[in-house]
């Protein structure tokens, strides 16, 4: 009895002791965290994906809390974090539009220009001569885009070219950060025509190193209504900003690369609907501190 | 022959290869090779800002007549390296960056005749270290061992760092290359001459000329050529690649170590390749810009290796058809076989300032990188004291920051590494791709940076309006 008793006492002391420091230095060492930004952080995904222009979410919450970033930037939360964001900073959320990754190149039965047996990523290839293949703005086809897209929204298609899902792609621009060719475009999923085309050289040139090339022909600007669509350089080039993606070039396109992107959906559903199926984001409990 | 040379100097690390083709080419005397019909000149043969054309379409030019400016100081002039009429002016992917440059196009027509003022006996004596620069830096003249460092920098040294040895390199380490080899042998006084031009520029007076010890011959040329002078140390090396590179042979000749990032004129030298410093001496004495260079073509791949000499901007084509290219030749290389850059057809090419050999390999075949089982060979074999399996690995995993901590900007990419690697890992390669990357990855954060000060500033006043404290 007396062990047990003298094991209780001992034991505790202790407890009270170290209680007794523990909450001495809570107190002592506490750090002041601007409530705001933990709740901030608290509605935001948490998967870091650094769309919103800052190095994760934490940062862009310290950004909106502490500095009075736009609450909208967060793109694959989309309208519902605005929104909350909005309640939060007791701010009205601006209605954003979704944007979506285009890769401009349709590129159609393109040799190589040599045989390449270097290491196996773009940035590698292009470092050989800009690149094995013999246009020399398209697409090179190790597909370093598939690798570093985030939420696994591009995939590369057997004709060696990459395609992105609408549906799951988060405009982070990853994709358009490393491809050394620069050949993706982040845009307005509201735009969908596009040149999917850089190809500079005159016509006759860029006909023999590919079956789809831009040939810098000039009737999609001779018949664009809107005064959007203008060649320059032997390349043809869409202002976004008087764009109505009437189509109107797409049915006049004799090498079609203009392109109505949604027409073009249809052809990928397939796949598109066994990767829907896997979240988009998985969302993170709000942080529970008292 | 080498009596009294009782040690060769050397650095740590580098290799050998049991075969370095030297051979092939290294009894050819230097010949003239025929004037192309059509001279392609691209407005960037060198390190630093590509010049800029003064010429338009149409205009009639004469030989050695400047066509492109070099617009900063960091450049260097380009000139007509046939008489002729200037038939376009374009862009084309460059032979060695494969990035699309300026291109002047020049059809040869009428006779082979010097534009007015050049090509005249100079009075060398009578030059002040400044008239000899300017000369230099008229004649275009760049680094011609492969770097294409503009030679007019090299010769003006920061005011606070004292030059007390001028090297001439003539090691040419690189396997199969022998243009160096053969101008020390045939134009050996000129060198000399050349390199006494640099002394008098750098107003230095101890010079060092390194050749390897696999040139017996040339070495005796170079003795005998010296004489008597006692300011002149002519040094037998070891026989090792890369002992022509900066760093090895001021370690080698002067003992004396630097870090790789630094210049070479922190260690107080200043080093001058074999063809340089002949085209140095073209410059000077004679006022001819640098218009052609020695070239060898060698490699298993053709019949008939020989040292031709070029001009600058010649289809590369007709001179390995006149060495007789063989069927199953496969790769045609610019430069050496460690450093030099893969060409992706024999059509388009045409040689540039930096082009010291063309070799052509019969049995370049494939073959098939595995993991690094870090045997160390690598970590052995760098000359700069780097570990590359290391290195490789990160660069692989792109893990560029890390990479970064364990000295990847000190890597020069001479590939030693790579030839020794039994996993046959591409290790320079993916160092060269990581220093792409991160170079892009330093002018995108610029970029964003710039951007976001724009915005901040023009958002900050909304900011304070709508979200009060």
């Amino acid at each position: 009895m007396e062990t047990v008793l003298a094991a209780l006492i001992s034991m505790g002391f202790l407890g009270l002791f170290f209680g007794l420091g523990l909450a001495f230095a809570s107190e002592r060492f506490h750090v002041d965290v601007n409530p705001k930004v933990e709740q901030v952080e608290g509605s935001l995904p948490g998967i870091n994906c650094g769309a919103c222009g800052y190095a994760g979410c934490s940062k862009y919450a310290q950004a909106v809390a502490l500095e009075g970033v736009p609450v909208n930037l967060c793109v694959p939360g989309g309208e519902a974090v605005a929104e909350k964001l909005g309640n939060v900073m007791g701010v009205k959320a601006e209605k954003r539009e979704k944007r979506v990754a285009v890769l401009m190149c349709s590129a159609k039965n393109v040799k190589d220009k040599f045989h390449y047996s270097g290491v196996t990523n773009c940035r590698a290839a292009f470092l050989v001569q800009g690149g094995q293949k013999n246009c020399e703005y398209g697409c090179l086809s190790f597909g370093d885009c598939v690798v570093v897209c985030p939420t696994k929204a591009i995939k590369m298609q057997p004709n060696g070219l990459p395609v992105v899902n609408e549906d799951l792609c988060i405009a982070c621009g990853k994709c358009a950060e490393i491809c050394p060719k620069n050949l993706y475009k982040i845009l307005p999923i509201s735009k969908y025509v596009h040149v999917r085309c850089m190809n500079l050289d005159k016509g006759g040139t860029a006909k023999k190193k590919c079956d789809n090339p831009c040939i810098a022909c000039m009737k999609c600007q001779k018949v664009c209504p809107f005064d959007a669509i203008h060649v320059t350089n032997n390349l043809a080039v869409i202002d976004y900003n008087k764009c109505t993606s009437c189509g109107e070039c797409v049915k006049v396109c004799p090498t079609n690369i203009i392109r109505n992107y949604r027409d073009g959906r249809p052809a990928v559903a397939g796949w598109v609907n066994q990767w829907i199926d896997m979240a988009m984001v998985t969302k993170r409990s709000p942080k529970k501190r008292s | 022959m080498l009596a009294g040379v009782k040690e060769l100097k050397s650095f740590n690390g580098g290799i050998h290869p049991p075969f370095d083709g030297k051979s092939l080419s290294k009894n050819k005397e230097i010949t003239q090779a025929p004037l192309p019909e059509v001279a392609y000149l691209y407005m960037s043969q060198h390190i630093g800002v590509p010049a800029k054309p003064v010429v338009a379409k149409g205009d009639v030019v004469k030989k050695g007549q400047k066509i492109g400016e070099a617009p900063a100081l960091v450049s260097a002039h380009i000139h007509a390296t046939v008489a002729g009429k200037v038939t376009d002016i374009t862009f084309k992917p460059h032979p060695v960056t494969g990035a699309r440059t300026q291109v002047v196009v020049i059809q040869r027509e009428g006779d082979d005749e010097w534009a007015p003022g050049l090509d005249e006996p100079q009075d060398v004596e009578a030059m002040s270290p400044d008239d000899i620069r300017n000369l230099i830096r008229e004649a275009g003249t760049v680094g011609l061992g492969g770097a294409a460092f503009p030679t007019h920098v090299k010769l003006s040294p920061p005011k606070d760092k004292k030059v007390d040895a001028v090297i001439l390199n003539g090691a040419e380490c690189e396997p199969y290359l022998t243009c160096d080899y053969r101008l020390l042998m045939e134009k050996t006084k000129e060198v000399i001459e050349g390199l006494k031009i640099i002394m008098k520029c750098l107003g230095c007076k101890n010079a060092y000329v390194g050749i390897e010890a696999n040139k017996p011959d040339a070495y005796d040329k170079v003795r005998s050529a010296v004489g008597e002078d006692p300011h002149i140390k002519v040094e037998l090396l070891e026989v090792k690649y890369p002992q022509g590179a900066e760093h090895q042979l001021i370690k080698a000749i002067l003992g004396r170590e630097f870090k790789p990032t630094q210049l070479p004129i922190e260690a107080g030298a200043v080093v001058h390749n074999v063809s340089t410093t002949y085209a140095i001496y073209e410059a000077v004495k004679y006022k001819r810009p640098l218009i052609q260079r020695v070239v060898s073509i060698t490699g298993d791949g053709v019949e008939n290796p020989n040292n031709l000499l070029v001009r600058i901007g010649t289809p590369i084509e007709p001179l390995l058809k006149a060495a007789r290219l063989k069927e199953d030749a496969n790769k045609v290389i610019y430069g050496g076989p460690l450093m030099g850059i893969a060409q992706p057809s024999i059509a388009d090419a045409v040689t540039v300032k930096g082009t010291g050999g063309l070799l052509v390999m019969r049995n370049a075949g494939e073959w098939q990188s595995r993991a690094c089982i870090r045997c160390g060979k690598c970590v052995d074999a760098c000359p700069y004291g780097l570990n590359p399996s290391l290195l490789s690995i990160l660069c692989e995993s792109e893990h560029f920051q890390q990479a970064m901590e364990f000295n990847l900007m000190e890597c020069k990419e001479c590939g030693c590494c790579t030839y020794v690697c039994t996993s046959r890992r591409p290790i320079v390669h993916l160092i060269k791709t990581a220093k792409y990357e991160l170079a892009r990855q330093k002018a995108r954060a610029q970029e964003a940076q710039k951007a976001k000060e724009a915005q901040k500033a023009q958002a900050a006043p909304a900011v304070t309006a709508t979200a009060p404290k």
